[in-house]
């Protein structure tokens, strides 16, 4: 047992710019761990990181620079003399580690043999793209000399031209029968446990405390899609209760629409900054501007009548919402004659502008003011779009250079329950007080029942289905 | 030692109200610009730890500090406490007031029932009303919650102070302390109010010559006497002498001037208004002081919400820190490729796949007189072709590489090993229209030995081979 708690060292070697950086980068959830390159000898030292578990050190990762000349390396290891005894593997490693002219000779692989002597395993990184040639089957030649287990990791095994099964025939005659397939660019959604578990068949004697990262790697998922859905969850009753409140004539109203509009979207600009922060993402090109995504911001405006067509809502067939939502406005603007509600139309343009009209508040009317609120479809398509932004970046790798396609609409149907959704905002947007109290204080007054039924509805969302596979609630 | 005191200072006090409130005006404080140095804090947050919430609470300490939350905090605590204490004064003058009206001038007989009737009828009807809507509402905190929220939303202005107030509205309700913060408000001011009044009557009875009667139009003098043995059944119970039957019934429409019955109405009517009114609200606002404290005291900070996950990966971040084994190794210095004199070239032209096959399309337009050495990968093979190239000493040597791999340190150093056994080298990028292909690097690298001669086109390559010297 207590063996088992000993830190573990791992390193990660393999050949030349085949991603062991970019490993590392989306195991340890850092992009800013060492320096990525499609160039070989990015890296030019050892660098560690380390996965902490109960507050201790688990284990340490070291990422090492690249083999580039294995094939002269294995000719200077088995052109070693033999000496009394014959030479066993380990034996003619650390003859090449206490040699000063083999240093000089092989800089980088003379610091990737010194560490990992000094590891308890090692990950062996291939990119799964490359042919199995003589350099590689030299490099596994001269990783089991140091008598270390070691994890082959096919790297890049999302590619097309990947092609795994040479690789797993060499493997097999190096007597490496566990690998694993792990694509450090899309990982897999369980990548962190896959890696934790496989080495945990790989070192049974640390098991315990792989498995114990497995499952805080578990833990750590659930917290963050609860947290990040919760922030969702936030910015949708913010927007929800936002009222503005206007003189009821044209010029009037056209103003305070633009200013309405800027307010919601200066909520979903300052949501996606928290959710890229929870994510640990910077606001780089994360998605391609194909998707309305610049400068780590939407740039598709939430308000367009394109927006929800182009998240693929369809809320023509959704007649129980379009029903309900109606029966709303009917019943709060009672009194509002139709006049007002066509005046409101000419102002706002052709595009239906995202407002719905509230003629609630009857002091308002009295003093010939409207109240206006955000409209259902704005609501909607502000949770869909953000609620696959959580989707993607739950999913991406952070050792991603390219923008990643956005998860478009799993299957057929609605994202989630609109109707549900809808229903849950509707007691926040009919509250005109906490929106006093949230425009005097400058700040979201959470309502918190509310918050926990949108979380709810967006928990169940299609794009959050595949990540929540081993369960959420 | 002083780590540990840190971590004991912080298990103390990291349950506390404040600290949460502390914690929630500094979130709200980080959302806002500019951003605030959060260095310190952190490493005081790690000394903190292990615990995730003393380590958020330190850091929040810390940069409350550092933003002047704390003494935001300061103020608002004494503004609360001012406010709550002129509150009890104001309601203490209120009720002593009541008390000395509803006894009247002393010239004439007390009304018993009226005077009853105008010190504890309020307050009875604010209590059955507050206990009723305990009993309907199971959250929220009340109208007067509503109606405190609204005044605190008008009163404020946006500002420094402001995140602090939110912050406190915020927390009292995410503990569910809302409606007892209320009910404790209403029921200390009560306490006082009933507290004035008792002293005021009970002054007035030491200091002036009270009669005592009740009166009546239509009804009969039993009502009376019924009525005013309920009340006084209670205070009877607890030692307030009470007027007997008698008594009672003799005191209709008329006072007695006997000091034995003043006396006991006298005691009657405190009995009453120390029993019905004074003590439930001692009781309630005791009870709600206690139900808030243990809310208080059980309150936590939320660990697994956003803006805590992001500070918590922050920290770990800073606590697993990453090491190097040295400094950077040098880039790859490599010598320029020199090949041999042009006279000593001792065959036309030769070709070489380097960890790549030769495809045989190729392999058929190849001009006769080019030699074709066997594929080089691995030591051996690097060996046998570097010993066959110095026999043949080529004009002309063709090195066939796969674009798509990567120009590692052993394929550099093979390209220059092999180049020097001829006159001229040229290299012949295959798969270059491959999306995979490392045209660059490959371009780079060979600069890198001197070597200019690059094809990535099969036919260039061709071309050249076919060029007499």
């Amino acid at each position: 047992m207590k063996a088992s708690m000993t830190p573990l060292h791992i390193a990660v070697v393999g050949h030349t710019n085949t991603g062991k950086t970019s490993l590392l980068r989306t195991l340890t959830r850092d992009q800013d761990f060492g320096a990525v390159k499609d160039a070989p000898g990015t890296t030019r030292q050892v660098q560690s990181a380390v996965a902490m578990l109960d507050h201790k050190v688990a284990l340490t990762w070291y990422d090492t620079p690249g083999l580039e000349d294995s094939v002269a390396l294995r000719d200077w290891i088995d052109g070693l003399p033999e000496q009394r005894d014959r030479l066993e593997g380990a034996d003619r490693i650390d003859l090449f580690l206490a040699d000063q002219q083999a240093r000089l000779q092989f800089e980088q692989e003379y610091r990737v043999l010194a560490q990992v002597m000094r590891c308890d395993a090692l990950l062996y990184v291939i990119d799964a793209r490359d042919p199995v040639m003589a350099k590689h089957r030299d490099e596994l030649y001269i990783l089991q000399a140091c008598a270390r287990p070691v994890l082959p990791v096919l790297n890049f095994v999302a590619s097309p031209d990947a092609d795994i099964e040479p690789w797993t025939h060499t493997f097999a005659r190096h007597a490496m029968h566990i690998y694993l397939a792990f694509d450090s660019v899309s990982p897999p959604i369980h990548g962190q446990q896959m890696m934790y578990d496989t080495l945990g068949q790989l070192l049974g004697q640390h098991r315990t405390t792989l498995n114990g990262l497995a499952q805080q790697a578990v833990n750590a998922r659930r917290e963050r899609i609860m947290a990040a859905v919760g922030l969702l969850a936030d910015v949708c009753v913010e927007v929800a209760s936002v009222h503005t409140v206007s003189k009821n004539d044209a010029s009037h109203i056209e103003q305070a629409i633009i200013q309405q509009q800027n307010q919601v979207r200066a909520l979903e600009e300052q949501f996606v900054d928290r959710i890229l922060t929870l994510y640990q993402f910077s606001s780089q090109d994360y998605l391609p501007p194909t998707q309305g995504w610049v400068d780590g911001q939407w740039s598709t405006d939430l308000f367009s009548a394109r927006t929800l067509t182009d998240l693929g809502i369809d809320l023509g067939k959704g007649a129980a919402i379009g029903a309900a939502a109606g029966a709303a406005v009917d019943i709060m603007s009672a009194g509002l004659t139709l006049g007002t509600g066509t005046l409101i139309g000419a102002a706002a343009g052709s595009a239906w502008q995202g407002v719905g009209r509230w003629g609630k508040d009857l002091k308002s009317k009295l003093a010939g003011e409207r109240t206006l609120q955000v409209s259902d479809n704005v609501l909607i398509a502000l949770a869909t779009r953000n609620i696959r932004l959580i989707a993607a970046l739950e999913q991406r790798g952070h050792a991603s250079q390219t923008p990643v396609r956005m998860a478009q609409s799993i299957g057929s149907g609605d994202e989630f329950e609109y109707a549900a959704f809808i229903a849950s905002l509707t007691p926040t947007r009919e509250d005109s007080l906490q929106w006093l109290v949230t425009k005097r204080l400058g700040l979201g007054w959470r309502s918190t029942s509310a918050k926990d039924d949108i979380k709810e509805i967006l928990l169940r969302a299609q794009c959050l289905e595949p990540l929540c596979s081993d369960g959420l609630h | 030692m002083v780590c540990t005191n840190a971590i004991t200072f912080y298990n103390r006090c990291m349950q506390t109200f404040d600290n949460a409130w502390c914690y929630e005006s500094v979130r709200l404080r980080e959302s806002q610009k500019p951003r605030l140095d959060d260095h310190h804090a952190n490493q005081l947050a790690i000394l903190a730890g292990p615990d995730v919430r003393a380590q958020l609470l330190a850091r929040a300490t810390e940069l409350a500090r550092l933003a002047g939350v704390d003494t935001a905090q300061q103020t608002a605590k004494q503004f609360m406490r001012v406010g709550l204490i002129l509150l009890w004064c104001v309601s203490f003058v209120v009720g002593a007031s009541a008390g000395i009206a509803s006894l009247g001038d002393a010239t004439r007989p007390v009304n018993l029932l009226w005077a009853l009737g105008s010190l504890l009828l309020v307050p009875s009807i604010a209590m059955v009303v507050w206990l009723a809507t305990l009993l309907t509402r199971t959250s929220g905190g009340g109208w007067i919650g509503r109606l405190w929220q609204t005044v605190v939303a008008r009163l404020l202005k946006p500002g420094a102070t402001t995140s602090t107030w939110q912050a406190w509205l915020q927390l009292t309700k995410d503990a569910g302390a809302n409606r007892w913060w209320f009910a404790f408000l209403t029921h200390s001011m009560w306490f006082w109010v009933l507290s004035g009044m008792l002293l005021a009557v009970m002054v007035s009875f030491s200091l002036r010559h009270f009669t005592f009667e009740w009166q009546t139009t239509w009804l009969s003098s039993d009502v009376f006497v019924q009525l005013a043995q309920i009340v006084g059944a209670l205070p009877n119970a607890i030692g307030f002498s009470t007027p007997d039957t008698e008594m009672i019934a003799a005191s209709g429409n008329a006072a007695i001037d006997e000091p034995f019955v003043r006396l006991a109405w006298a005691n009657w009517l405190v009995g009453a208004i120390f029993v019905f009114g004074w003590l439930p609200r001692l009781i309630l606002a005791s009870v709600s002081w206690a139900y808030l404290r243990s809310r208080r005291l059980t309150y936590t900070i939320q660990i697994d919400d956003a803006y805590a996950l992001a500070i918590r990966s922050k920290l770990d971040r800073l606590i697993a820190y990453s090491t190097v084994d040295g400094p950077a190794g040098a880039q790859d210095h490599w010598q320029t490729m020199v090949g041999i004199a042009t006279d000593q070239a001792c065959t036309e032209s030769a070709v070489l796949a380097l960890e790549a096959g030769l495809p045989a399309a190729l392999h058929a337009r190849l001009p006769a007189e080019s030699i074709v050495l066997p594929p080089v990968d691995d030591g051996q093979s690097r060996r046998d072709a570097l010993a066959r190239l110095e026999r043949l000493k080529p004009a002309r040597l063709l090195v066939l590489v796969d674009a798509r791999q990567t120009p590692d340190r052993g394929l550099i150093g093979t390209i220059l090993s092999m180049g020097s056994q001829a006159v001229n080298t040229q290299v012949l990028l295959m798969h270059s229209s491959d999306s995979r292909a490392r045209l660059g690097i490959w371009r780079e690298r060979l600069n890198g030995i001197g070597l200019s001669g690059v094809n990535e086109q099969i036919d260039q390559a061709l071309a050249w081979l076919r060029t007499s010297t």
